[in-house]
């Protein structure tokens, strides 16, 4: 008798769904742009400059807890097409020197070529400005089945580490099928909408998707800078942070991620 | 030519390793699954099936894929389309097996999916894991300052009925724990009205293992619904609380305030209430919604009460969790003035009489009352409880009743004017403790345990009546007149003991043996005193004094067996008791002894039909033995019109239950069926036999009916779901009961049948802003008693609604109706029709809307009387009596919470 009920159930349900009844092959994004904001903790961002060696800096925070705003936000743009993808940010207001740290600045143009496996990043370092020129960073996602919307995309969750122990949080949707992202985040089964690092109080966020049909000789590398590939540019930024103490290690990751 | 070579020599070199190293390939098709249409561009990812990291990734060609260049291993394939239900299969790549191929893979559209697969797109707001239902409190939006109570609303699936109980889909749940932790000895107001929704992180649902299983780890069938509700970790740390007054016309008053103090590792909570509406604890209205057993006083809605109570919590927890304790103590006073009517109709052979009885009572009650838990891990293998707990108390009851009863035909049969006052004292303690070891082999663990209790109480009672008996004609037969001191004092201590040893048989076949030795001792004196001229009630009246010598000694054997399986679980178990009775009683020198072998057979079935349906089949059957007083009932003349004698030869009766429920909930549409019934049969029942003579006075007995089987049973049936796309929930709910029953009237077998049909269909809606529910349908019984011609069929029909909204400038209002209407019949010549209207208007002020301020008109429409029909042995009976009336109250309350600061948002 229940059973009986069970599929009458069944088939009433299957009738007032009937229009989902029929598959529509869907459209997928293969090039086009993508409007990102990245926001960062400028609250926690400031605590980490108070170190046990730098305990002199602690009014300093106290005084950006009274008069800053919590969140930083910046804009950039990534375009992108089949087989490649460069990442800009857009011009932000600069945060006060005393208050400033890596990670809370855009410092890097990103060109991808997917295909070939190559990345060639124009880098900000304080003064100076260097052309990395390496293989795109590998990353090791680890899959959830967790999902949200951003930018009227479905996401899904993917977890990693990056630069040995940095945990990212990263959403993909599988309706762009270009495997790249913000910055230097890349290697999911579709286009990564959204970054969040946890610990270093940052995250990426799409604002919106456009689908455009882009000239690939729009997307070309950046030129500007000494080039490098990613061991050099280690030792060097290691050579200039070495004078910063317990505090160098935060501006590493700044720079690097 | 050369060339020719080096390019071959070329090719082997490359070729060569080809032929040495294995090509591992996964492939398939991806396919719609009603339209068998292929789906291009269709993602498909390969993991690792250990840790779920990314290996590879391809999208479809026509719905085909084909991902070569593995390595071998175990690996997860996930398929994923947009607006489809993701699709994830296990497969292996070995030397051996090179390739696997997975052939069509089915893809089913999330707007077609009923609950074969759950859908993923809310998973952020609602997960299953296995048997639990895991929400996001986040995901819900409530107002603010709202309670768990407010949230648990919100839930799909979930919902609270009229009479306060949490219903989740379709089940009721049990006991509420915070973060795993009881809280205020389960109930479950305590947390519900008091813990702030703001500070829930996620709220579990699952079916707990009863506490033995969980102390063995072995299922016994027994399963708890529980709620768990998980604190957001920035909120394990803080103060909050709330404090309420009201102030209302005719003397009304209430004021309630509970305060809470939450650390990681420990919690205190204080409360405090004082009222005469009704309030007690925390619960909400004068129905006393949620009160449990544990509430150290408990207003059931009879008459008019004046209550103060107050308790305290603790719980702690040390040495990495180790060992925890966790403290209740409560106490409280409950005066309650009742006045009451009462009309009987006492059914005879080819004729009745009816009585008529006028009361008035005070009550006071004084209790106080503590648990102690104690629960330590002695190391992973052994766990050990203790627990403590003692109450006291002192009450009082000062009664006065007049009762006249009339013969079938109108003429006078007796009247009586009854006045007694008593006086108690009473103190329990009881203590227990637990141990559990667990040995290497999985499964296998023995479990021993102890508990010893005292209880004591004396009561010093005066009781005067005066009564009257009356001829055919009307004059005055006879009269009876006591005055006497009667005081009661009861002492007794039982002790219990016994073991439990639990094996596994077989991979999810266990089997437990069980050995528990009781032994109960107690001592009854109760004696009556007659008002002499000489001495004041110094005149032993022997014919009304007893004094009892109670021992039972019993001996429990016990053997289960269960079977777990994915989809099904079964449990079988059988107990044998001996049980050795003996009483002596001292004024008449008589002993009582009687030896009992009881048993107690039982066995429970349930099977997952689908992830949507379960059915469970549940019997069990038992031995009733006759009670001390049903053999040996003390010689009392409290109620001089009602006379108990015992029957020494009384045997044992059985009964067998047998239960069913059959379940069905799509979480995806939110909608379900719940399909339940019981068939309960008594073999040998122990009946009562009412000699009522000509003067009106009834005299009871009990002895085995033999020939004729007692039952009762009851179906119960109910639709819901979201009948439209508006957002409202509906319900339609069936419920059929009935009974049959049988007694001796002066020597005649009656036969009692009832039988109640209830249809009710329900509307209900539950959002932050506003909210309703409406529920309404007619009931029918068929009530008879074969002894008499005219019938107790009655018809009725009842409804109820309530509805709350917030308006513009922080103003909020609602309201609750309730209509009942009985008609009248055969038997009684009034019906019976009220309509009970509950109104309130206020408004929040503050930043964080903490203040409130509320004007509220409780039984607007002056209405509320008491009223209850009920049948005991074969006779009609209507009583009214005092309840609140209608009054208006002005209160003010205050929501306050302090946190830990969290310089991060939680994400």
């Amino acid at each position: 008798m229940m059973m009986r009920l069970q599929f009458i159930f069944f088939i009433c349900l299957s009738l007032f769904s009937g229009n989902g009844l029929f598959a529509q092959n869907k459209h997928f994004i293969r090039s086009g742009t993508i409007e990102y904001e990245r926001t960062v903790n400028m609250f926690a961002l400031v605590k980490k400059k108070v170190t046990k060696t730098t305990m002199e800096n602690k009014p300093l925070y106290e005084q950006y807890l009274r008069t800053e705003p919590q969140f930083r936000k910046m804009k950039s743009t990534l375009t992108f097409g089949p087989g490649t993808t460069i990442f800009s940010p857009l011009p932000a207001e600069e945060v006060d020197w005393r208050y400033n740290t890596s990670m809370a600045n855009q410092l890097n143009v990103v060109f991808s070529d997917l295909k070939n496996g190559m990345s060639t990043i124009q880098k900000e370092f304080f003064e100076r400005t260097y052309l990395v020129k390496d293989a795109i960073r590998k990353i090791k996602w680890k899959m959830t089945d967790e999902t949200r919307m951003i930018a009227g995309y479905n996401c899904r969750r993917a977890n990693a580490l990056v630069l040995d122990s940095i945990y990212v949080v990263a959403f993909y949707t599988d309706e762009i099928h270009v495997s790249g992202g913000p910055e230097s985040f890349n290697g999911l089964p579709g286009m990564i909408l959204g970054v969040a690092v946890p610990y270093e109080n940052v995250t990426w966020f799409a604002t919106k998707v456009t689908e455009t049909v882009v000239d690939p000789q729009t997307i070309v590398p950046p030129k500007k800078g000494k080039v490098v590939n990613n061991k050099e540019l280690y030792e060097e930024v290691m050579k200039v942070i070495g004078i910063h103490g317990d505090y160098a290690i935060t501006v590493l990751k700044g720079v690097l991620l | 030519m050369k060339l020719t070579i080096a390019v071959l020599l070329f090719c082997c070199c490359f070729t060569l390793p080809a032929f040495t190293q294995i090509s591992y390939t996964v492939k398939g098709l991806v396919i719609d699954t009603t339209t068998n249409d292929q789906l291009h561009d269709a993602t498909v990812s390969v993991l690792d099936a250990k840790d779920s990291i990314l290996q590879t990734f391809t999208y479809t060609n026509k719905g085909v894929f084909n991902v070569s260049n593995l390595k071998p291993g175990k690996f997860l394939l996930l398929v994923t389309y947009p607006d489809y239900a993701d699709y994830s299969g296990h497969f292996s790549l070995d030397e051996a097996h090179p390739l696997y191929d997975f052939g069509s893979i089915r893809m089913i559209l999330k707007s077609t999916l009923l609950n074969e697969v759950l859908i993923k797109a809310k998973v952020a707001a609602i997960k299953i894991k296995g048997d639990t239902t895991e929400f996001n409190a986040a995901s819900y939006f409530t107002q603010k300052n709202a309670k768990v109570e407010d949230l648990l609303k919100q839930l799909p699936g979930m919902r609270i009925n009229q009479s306060g109980a949490i219903i989740f889909q379709g089940e009721s749940v049990g006991k509420i724990l915070v973060d795993g932790e009881e809280f205020f000895s389960d109930d479950p107001a305590m947390v519900t009205k008091n813990v702030r929704a703001d500070m829930v992180n996620k709220v579990q649902v699952y079916n707990q293992k009863s506490e033995k299983a969980k102390l063995t780890g072995i299922e016994d069938g027994v399963k708890v619904r529980t709620i768990n509700i998980v604190l957001r970790e920035d909120k394990r740390k803080g103060l909050f609380g709330k404090a309420e007054a009201g102030l209302g016309n005719d003397d009304h008053y209430m004021g309630r305030a509970v305060v809470n103090k939450f650390s990681p590792k420990q919690k205190m909570a204080a409360y405090g209430s004082i009222g005469n509406i009704g309030n007690t604890g925390l619960s909400g209205d004068d129905r006393g919604k949620y009160a449990t057993g544990n509430a150290p006083i408990y207003y059931g809605g009879m008459g008019l009460p004046s209550s103060r109570d107050a308790g305290v919590h603790y719980d702690a927890k040390w040495n990495n969790d180790k060992q925890s304790v966790n403290t209740d103590y409560s106490m409280g006073m409950l005066a309650v003035d009742n006045m009451s009517n009462t009309l009987r109709q006492n059914n005879l052979p080819g004729n009745f009489n009816t009585s008529n009885r006028n009361s008035t009572a005070r009550n006071k009650f004084n209790n106080r009352m503590l648990v102690v838990n104690f629960n330590s891990k002695i190391d992973s293998t052994a766990d050990l409880s203790a627990k403590v707990s003692g109450s006291d108390g002192h009450s009082s009851y000062d009664s006065q009743s007049n009762t006249t009863t009339l013969r079938g035909n109108g003429t006078s049969l007796n009247d009586s004017k009854i006045n007694s006052t008593s006086n108690n004292n009473y103190e329990n303690a009881s203590a227990s403790v637990n141990y559990v070891k667990r040995f290497k082999k999985k499964g296998r663990s023995i479990s021993l345990n102890a508990r010893t209790s005292l209880n004591q109480s004396d009561t010093k009672g005066y009781l005067r009546s005066d009564l009257n008996y009356y001829n055919d004609q009307g004059a005055t037969d006879s009269t009876n007149k006591i005055d006497q001191y009667k005081p009661v004092a009861y002492r007794s201590n039982n002790i219990s003991g016994g073991f439990s040893y639990t094996d596994q048989l077989a991979k999810s076949v266990s089997l437990t043996a069980s050995y528990n030795f009781l032994k109960d001792a107690s001592n009854n004196e109760r004696l009556s005193y007659n008002h002499s001229s000489v001495a004041l009630y110094g005149q032993l009246d022997s014919a009304f004094s007893n004094k009892f010598k109670y021992s039972n000694q019993s001996s429990t054997y016990g053997i289960s067996s269960a079977y777990s399986g994915n989809k099904m679980n079964v449990n079988i178990n059988m107990n044998v008791a001996d049980e050795r009775l003996k009483q002596t009683e001292q004024f008449q020198s008589t002993l009582l002894e009687r030896n009992f072998v009881n048993l107690q057979p039982g066995a429970n079935f349930s099977y997952q039909l689908s992830k949507a349906a379960s059915l469970s089949l549940n019997y069990s059957g038992n031995t009733v033995q006759p009670s001390a007083y049903q053999l040996q009932p003390p010689q009392q003349n409290t109620d001089p019109l009602n006379i108990y004698l015992g029957n020494l030869n009384l045997g044992r009766e059985f009964n067998n239950r047998l239960s069913y429920n059959y379940r069905v909930y799509q979480p995806t549409k939110d909608q379900g069926i719940n399909f339940s019934g019981s068939y309960t049969t008594t073999s040998n029942a122990i009946v009562s036999n009412r000699v009522t003579d000509s003067s009106g006075v009834n005299t009871y007995q009990y002895s085995n009916l033999s020939g004729k089987r007692p039952d009762n049973w009851d179906v119960y049936a109910e639709v819901y779901g979201h009948v439209t796309k508006l957002d409202f929930l509906a319900s339609v709910v069936l419920s059929i009961s009935g009974n049959k029953s049988f007694n001796y009237i002066n020597k005649q077998l009656n036969t009692y049948r009832f039988t109640k049909y209830s249809p009710r269909v329900s509307v209900w809606t539950g959002k932050p802003r506003y909210s309703f529910n409406i529920g309404m349908g007619p009931d029918y019984v068929l009530n008879s008693t074969s002894l008499q011609t005219v019938n107790n069929n009655s018809r009725g029909y009842s409804a109820d609604l309530s509805n709350y909204v917030r308006l513009p400038g922080n103003f909020f209002m609602g309201s609750d109706l309730t209509y009942r209407y009985t008609a009248k019949n055969q038997v009684f010549d009034k019906g019976f029709q009220q309509t009970l209207l509950n109104a309130y208007i206020g408004k929040l002020f503050l930043k964080n809307e903490g203040l409130k301020v509320t004007i509220k008109g409780n039984d607007l429409l002056d209405q509320n009387t008491g009223y209850s029909r009920s049948n005991p042995d074969g006779n009609f009976i209507e009583s009214r009596y005092a309840v609140i009336k209608r009054f208006f109250m002005f209160s003010l309350s205050w929501d306050f919470a302090k946190f830990g600061k969290s310089l991060q948002p939680q994400e």
